[in-house]
């Protein structure tokens, strides 16, 4: 648990300038929030490999263009890919997939430290394990189905609330909720703050 | 005038971009500032967004017309050379906000923005973003304001201070914009 906190340590301000509102789009849809985590996963994790490879031919004042080429050619990349392969995820996420590339560079923007594959890799997992998470209250209880199959006992018990706009921010607050209650992530915060 | 009135009240209220299409939302609640620094925030992104629908709009239709793939890179671009002549030109407004009117404008909500205009004609999309800046502008007063003054942190569960709390607030906002759209 001890070395899941220290990786965890800084993830939900990471999390909120990656882009919260990634996670309430793609939490309202599993197949949405696999296909939104890969996405980001692997923008994240290409763009800060070829930029840890980069970053010491690179200028310091060249920095924020190069990664900013990187990342969007990556997100461009991406977004052809799934267009091609998954047409559906990439109805359901619409304009999200491309404004994406702007919140990485935002989030490389917020890390002061060298590029990190490692760190890079456990925020895409992390970003990706929360959206699952919230898809499967959110389309579960929210749409009483599951990867679009409809489940025929909750029919009549759905919460279509969830599914909504206010659902997005209620389950994702509740989730970080106990993330932080269960880590105690939050304590280590509150003390900084105290 | 119904038309420019729907487009407006659209933007502002019912397509609302922080709380309803969660674009910038990030960037909306990561902070409360003080009303007097959302305002001048907001006036600012409002300034990015028209600018730079102004620029890519053209660009998409005249130039990336055969070259939609590079669509996000041009249009990142332009949103940062925006950005950054804004910055320069209003060095002395800024100051105060220089790194949070750079997070704002360099939010999912610009870009997001100049990407959903591209298939708007001319007039509608610099109406659109106009009206999105707006209602991007009173997200942010109207969520600094709810955050200071009627959420005590002291009060709130250790488990949902920080980010938690600032979601539900946020959720607060979007239940009264919903109602406009009688969806829930």
């Amino acid at each position: 648990m001890k070395k899941i906190v220290a990786l965890l340590k800084g993830m939900p301000s990471a999390l909120l300038v990656i882009g919260a509102g990634f996670v309430m789009v793609a939490g309202s849809d599993l197949r949405a929030a696999l296909g939104m985590g890969a996405a980001v996963l692997l923008s994240v994790l290409l763009s800060s490999a070829v930029m840890a490879l980069l970053n010491k031919v690179i200028p310091a004042y060249a920095k924020l263009p190069a990664y900013l080429l990187v990342i969007t050619g990556f997100v461009s990349l991406i977004s052809m890919l799934m267009q091609a392969f998954f047409p559906v995820v990439v109805e359901m996420l619409g304009v999200h997939l491309a404004a994406m590339a702007v919140s990485m560079v935002a989030f490389r923007q917020s890390e002061e430290q060298v590029l990190s594959v490692k760190n890079a890799l456990v925020t895409g997992l992390f970003f990706t394990v929360i959206m699952v998470l919230c898809a499967l209250i959110r389309e579960g209880l929210g749409s009483a189905a599951i990867w679009g199959q409809p489940i025929t006992f909750l029919q009549d018990y759905k919460i279509s609330t969830l599914a909504g706009a206010f659902g997005g921010y209620l389950v994702l607050a509740v989730v970080l909720a106990l993330i932080n209650k269960i880590t105690g992530l939050n304590k280590e915060e509150v003390k900084e703050d105290n | 005038m119904k038309i420019v009135l729907g487009i407006l009240l659209a933007g502002i209220l019912s397509n609302n971009y922080a709380f309803l299409n969660l674009l910038g939302t990030g960037a909306v609640v990561e902070q409360a500032y003080s009303t007097k620094k959302s305002l001048l925030l907001g006036l600012g992104t409002t300034l990015v967004m028209v600018l730079c629908t102004l620029i890519t709009w053209p660009l998409n239709t005249y130039l990336l017309a055969s070259a939609s793939y590079l669509q996000t890179m041009a249009f990142v671009v332009v949103l940062l050379v925006v950005m950054q002549v804004l910055y320069v030109v209003g060095k002395k407004l800024m100051k105060c906000c220089a790194a949070d009117f750079a997070k704002l404008a360099v939010s999912g909500a610009v870009l997001g923005l100049c990407v959903n205009n591209s298939a708007l004609d001319f007039g509608t999309a610099v109406l659109t973003a106009a009206a999105v800046g707006i209602g991007f502008m009173l997200s942010m007063t109207l969520y600094s304001k709810l955050k200071t003054v009627c959420i005590d942190e002291d009060a709130v569960p250790a488990a949902f201070r920080g980010l938690p709390i600032s979601l539900l607030t946020a959720g607060m906002i979007v239940l009264a914009l919903l109602a406009l759209q009688f969806k829930f």
